[in-house]
């Protein structure tokens, strides 16, 4: 039985789908109109279905959500460690801050400064997170990356969280197109400033054209309080190649969908996701490949490091079609749990319609290796310091994957705070 | 005496292992103890080491002069434990440098000296890494992490020699290592042989101990000690087998 839910109760009403038209007039009031009726009539997900079956929303569906305000923070962002030298664009709130970021190049474009509809390609979105962004999406960044650029000096796109307000909203909108042959690379980043929590939702769509390459950090550090919904979705032509990192720290709730279709011959992905997840914290990560085409690769990493009353989820889907011979796909997911009331779901879920592919998957939960323990131990380092080295190595073997390092450093150093590690880390 | 074990009885779980074993080390010594499978050898040294999974049911267990069994594993080893591991665990993303520095640092402190400066302290392990013919990458691979059997065994001896250990335990060092490896390993156990320094050497083979020459050895059967004597009888043992030992026992008994 699904309770209809008085959305007019929640604070949001056609006023602020007619405010965000405004704002980003890019997509056409039309349309955002319909996916807020469309919104309006879909129920919540709710944990019966099977694709939230470990995520609950009776909670969320409750909570109102205010419209957010532009804010006047210029920095110094509290606690924000990263030091970009390279092109950085700042969103907060929201909206694009030009005075915060490097001057626009042909590479990228923002939406709320774009006028010409046809310049830009956004897909119509129909689940429930996904059409209230598209009713209420106030901003985004289109990036056109058409020079080679190495992972050390990736595209930055911050978007700051500076909520006046309790679950104030943010919708992003992102779309992120490799040209042929084109290296290159962009970190996203999700930043809270202050003691407000609020609930955004991002779509990111990406295309990388034959060939092209395209390393994709995506960092999230909100409010504990927060409700973050973000779905990534990336279409592969043949032979070329997406790596992303997915870090997540956590809130009320993390939500993200990634899907990454593998639509040309010999492309291939290589997914990372690491999730801390504390206290309170609900993180729920949705992966999707879809191996559609001959020769195509992925190999999926995901781990969770699960305090406290803290949960974290993981559904790893893999779809290797028909049209799919000689692909390979190996899926790892593993989850620490460092307290009796921590919570962790893995599900792999494998689905082969071909049967010349190799297929490998794993799940792991369970306490620090005793065993690993001990070793460390009887080599003198104490209990406290010989389980915190055993939690930091489990993060820094996914983190070393990044090459950009003093990025990497950054990440460690942000890892050790939240897990409130008392030990020196550096190896130099 | 560096170590004093009196009537030592083990059980892991509902099972008992040792079963009222005896030794004596002086400081100096090299002791190797022989057995069959099952024995009791790792029983013995993972007791030593500090082991949480096995119960010590009898006895005593005295090391200069210290009741061992009142110190946790790390103290053990802050004491100068030092045990080289039959099957060397795996570490991934915790890289060598790392633990061989913590473990250094750590053994400091506990003689509140300064951390090692960094410098130092790699000019220190090169210096190791040379004599056990390590390639300096080890370094900067995680701990024992896609090492084959004759690299994790090396590793160990590499730890030995950087922490200097009173009492070293070598717990079946000689498995896995092929007879290059072996000559290299045992040419770093023989350069921390010193007056002040006990050795135990566990091993099934003859083999290291004809390069690490042992003082006194013991053969272990079924949990206690049946035989002793010096290094002519590791050549009886090679001869013989262990069967004389054993069946001298139970008649012995009888």
């Amino acid at each position: 039985m699904s309770t209809m839910v008085l959305h007019e109760d929640r604070g949001l009403d056609e006023k602020q789908v007619q405010k965000a038209a405004l704002a980003c007039p890019v997509w056409p009031l039309k349309q955002r109109l319909h996916a807020f009726q469309t919104w309006q009539t879909l129920p919540v997900p709710s944990v019966r279905d099977e694709a939230w079956k470990y995520t609950s929303l009776a909670r969320f569906e409750k909570l109102a959500l205010n419209p957010n305000k532009a804010s006047t923070h210029r920095g110094p962002f509290k606690g924000f460690p990263f030091e970009i030298k390279s092109p950085a664009f700042y969103f907060i709130n929201g909206r694009f801050a030009a005075d915060l970021s490097s001057p626009l190049s042909d590479e990228i474009r923002i939406l709320s400064q774009t006028l010409a509809p046809e310049n830009v390609d956004l897909a119509q979105n129909s689940g429930y997170f996904e059409s209230l962004n598209s009713a209420l999406f106030s901003d985004g960044a289109v990036l056109e990356l058409q020079k080679n650029r190495n992972e050390e000096d990736p595209i930055y796109l911050v978007f700051l969280h500076d909520a006046d307000e309790n679950l104030a909203m943010q919708h992003l909108r992102h779309h992120i197109r490799v040209k042929t042959n084109v290296h290159s690379a962009c970190v996203l980043m999700d930043w809270n400033l202050n003691d407000i929590a609020d609930f955004s939702t991002q779509i990111i769509d990406i295309d990388l054209e034959e060939k092209a390459e395209l390393n994709c950090l995506h960092l999230r550090k909100p409010h504990r309080s927060g409700y973050h919904y973000t779905k990534t979705s990336a279409q592969l032509a043949a032979e070329s190649k997406l790596i992303h990192f997915n870090l997540d720290f956590g809130a009320k709730l993390v939500r993200n969908e990634l899907t990454v279709s593998l639509l040309g011959e010999k492309a291939r992905c290589e997914l990372n996701g690491l999730a801390l997840a504390l206290g309170h914290d609900h993180i729920d990560n949705h992966t999707q490949i879809r191996h559609l085409a001959a020769e195509t690769h992925s190999q999926e990493h995901y781990r969770g490091i699960i305090n406290d009353k803290a949960v974290n989820i993981f559904h790893g889907h893999i779809l290797v079609a028909a049209t799919a011979p000689q692909s390979n796909a190996e899926q790892h997911n593993k989850n620490i749990l460092l307290s009796a009331q921590a919570e962790a779901y893995a599900q792999p879920q494998l689905e082969i319609y071909n049967k010349e592919v190799q297929c490998t998957h794993g799940a792991t939960i369970g306490d620090l290796d005793e065993e690993a323990l001990f070793y460390l131990r009887s080599r003198g380092l104490s209990d406290l310091i010989s389980r915190q080295l055993l939690i930091l190595g489990f993060a820094h073997n996914l983190l070393a994957t990044i090459q950009n390092i003093p990025l990497q450093h950054v990440l460690e150093t942000l890892i050790k705070a939240e897990l409130a590690l008392t030990f020196d880390f550096d190896t130099e | 005496m560096m170590l004093i074990i009196k009537d030592l009885h083990v059980s892991i779980g509902d099972k008992a292992i040792l079963k009222g074993l005896n030794l004596s080390i002086n400081p100096g010594e090299v002791h190797a103890i022989m057995g069959p499978n099952g024995s009791g050898k790792s029983t013995l040294a993972n007791v030593l080491a500090g082991r949480e999974d096995y119960q010590i049911t009898q006895g005593s267990i005295e090391y200069q002069g210290l009741d061992l069994t009142r110190l946790s594993t790390d103290e053990r080893a802050l004491q100068g434990i030092f045990m080289s591991f039959q099957y060397p665990v795996e570490i991934p993303g915790v890289s060598n440098l790392y633990l061989l520095k913590s473990a250094l640092n750590a053994q400091r402190k506990k003689q509140n000296l300064p951390e090692i400066d960094a410098m130092d302290f790699l000019n220190i392990v090169r210096e190791v890494m040379k004599q056990l013919q390590i390639d300096e990458t080890y370094l900067y691979r995680d701990v024992n992490t896609g090492f084959s059997g004759g690299e994790k065994k090396r590793n160990e001896i590499l730890q030995l020699l950087l922490l200097k250990p009173s009492l070293c335990l070598l717990d079946e060092t000689d498995s896995g290592l092929d007879i290059d490896a072996l000559r290299i390993v045992a040419d770093g156990i023989n350069l921390i042989r010193d007056p002040k320094r006990s050795i135990i050497v566990i091993t099934h083979y003859q083999r290291l101990l004809d390069h690490v020459v042992p003082d006194v050895v013991h053969i272990l059967s079924a949990g206690k000690m049946v035989a002793e004597g010096d290094r002519s009888l590791v050549a009886r043992l090679e001869a013989e087998g262990y069967e004389p030992f054993l069946e001298k026992k139970t008649a012995g008994a009888a």
